[in-house]
């Protein structure tokens, strides 16, 4: 679905130019084999289904069709309130109206009987419908063509639903920004500009991340950061987070209490808990701040084959 | 009551009396104490200065060797987050013992848990030991906190069911 840019396509045989044009100049790190010419590289969004399936699911309504337009005031007052987890759902769609969900069983009886009291010329019929509110202009489309819905759309997920969620400047400050990460560490930006890094050390948890934000803290606190800086400055706020491997719990945690934007790796983890493993930390609805996850593919990046797979670096 | 967790109660009350979340903790190797910690957020502008990170922090000038981490013992006010539990887990510790449930961020059992974290390492649970002087603790920091701000507004809807 995403497309790689930089990557040759065959068909042509031409490269995504803004790619190719940004990225070689700012590359030539040590990091980058010296034979490559272009970078290719994917950012991949880590999210939950509920957002990146097309479709939403559906569920039966009885609907009445209204027969004679100007009785639909009458109709209105008579019928039952739409139950709150359906109210996202419009009443009327073309001379059809809601009345309850078939699973109401009782709730319907109740209600057929009080609107065949109007003595109305009436019809009933049941309907699928969408039974969540879309989250997403797809999902929309899709849930629009059942039944009318409210949406509001959500213009941060949008983008990253895109097939290229970022424009050639954003991949090139992800990619200079995730080529200053140090060897199995942990680099914290603010745009282009880096404000604390670290990396893996052998003294008790002392993993990159945790020790990237206490270096944070430290310049935050430090005189030259008041110095230099006239904005208000909340811990990681705004923040992106690039790593070489994929944060463990502790450390994904930690970011959320740093309550940092983004967060981006290159590797997964043995004890990941954003994309490995059974639980993703960063959509877990309880916890009170969501960063969003993004696993960033680079071809021909020099991967150190003696790399750590694990976060913390020691086993 | 426990002499460890009287000792973690006094750090939360300290940190209550410094302005910060009012938790507390000690850690324990044979019966002796050898850390001890309370959350410092607010002063070193750390999130991550938790108890127990503060105290680990701290122990990391000795040379702990891996069988004497595996019978540490944690006693600690609140249930420890989702941060610190994963870092007990990690370290392989023995024993956790806490004195009420942390519903917002708890690690052990109230959000996270061992088996999100993949965690092999299985470590024994005291749980809500002194759950309503850990709360009463903590209720006192948001009162608090919370004195000059406004009363909020909460929208009160009709919940509707079929």
């Amino acid at each position: 679905m995403l497309k790689r840019c930089g990557e040759r396509d065959d068909s042509n045989g031409e490269e995504c130019p803004a790619k190719r044009r940004e990225f070689e100049p700012t590359l030539n790190g040590h990091r980058i084999a010296p034979s490559v010419s272009g970078i290719n590289f994917r950012v991949l969004p880590i999210l939950p289904a509920e957002l990146t399936t097309f479709e939403v699911p559906l569920v039966q309504f009885y609907v009445v069709h209204v027969l004679q337009l100007q009785t639909i005031g009458q109709l209105i007052k008579t019928l039952p309130d739409i139950p709150d987890e359906f109210r996202h759902l419009k009443r009327i769609k073309k001379g059809m109206m809601l009345v309850c969900p078939v699973h109401c069983e009782s709730l319907f009886e109740e209600a057929k009987k009080k609107l065949l009291g109007l003595n109305l010329p009436l019809e009933f019929q049941i309907v699928e419908v969408p039974a969540k509110k879309p989250l997403t202009e797809r999902q929309f489309e899709f849930a629009k063509e059942k039944w009318p819905t409210s949406f509001h759309s959500m213009p941060e997920i949008e983008k990253v639903l895109a097939d290229q969620p970022f424009d050639g400047d954003e991949s090139r400050i992800i990619l200079a920004n995730m080529s200053k990460v140090p060897s199995n560490g942990c680099l914290i930006a603010d745009g282009e500009r880096s404000l604390a890094e670290s990396t893996h050390g052998t003294m008790l948890l002392e993993h990159a991340a945790l020790e990237a934000i206490r270096n944070l803290a430290k310049y935050q606190q430090s005189e030259a950061y008041s110095v230099e800086e006239n904005r208000f400055a909340y811990l990681a706020t705004g923040c992106d987070v690039f790593l070489e491997q994929e944060p463990c719990a502790m450390c994904a945690m930690g970011l959320v209490h740093a309550r940092a934007k983004r967060v981006f790796f290159r590797n997964r983890s043995s004890n990941g808990v954003l994309a490995s493993g059974n639980w993703h930390l960063h959509l877990e609805p309880a916890i009170n701040h969501h960063y969003q996850v993004f696993e960033v593919k680079i071809d021909n990046f020099d991967v150190n084959a003696n790399a750590s797979r694990h976060c913390g670096g020691i086993l | 009551m426990n002499e460890h967790m009287e000792t973690a109660f006094k750090l939360a009350e300290e940190a209550l009396k410094n302005d910060e979340v009012p938790v507390g903790c000690v850690f324990v190797c044979d019966g002796v104490q050898v850390g001890q910690g309370r959350n410092e957020v607010n002063a070193s502008g750390d999130p991550t200065a938790h108890a127990e990170m503060v105290a680990i922090r701290e122990m990391r000038k000795h040379n702990w060797s891996e069988k004497e981490i595996h019978t540490f013992e944690l006693f600690v006010t609140l249930e420890p987050c989702i941060m610190c539990a994963a870092a007990m887990y990690e370290l392989g510790i023995k024993r956790i013992v806490y004195g009420a449930a942390n519903q917002r961020f708890g690690g052990i059992e109230s959000v996270g848990n061992k088996e999100k974290y993949g965690a092999e390492h299985e470590i024994e649970v005291n749980s809500l030991i002194e759950a309503n002087r850990a709360i009463g603790l903590l209720k006192q920091f948001y009162e608090l906190e919370n004195a000059n701000a406004p009363e909020q507004k909460r929208k009160i809807k009709k919940k509707r069911n079929c």
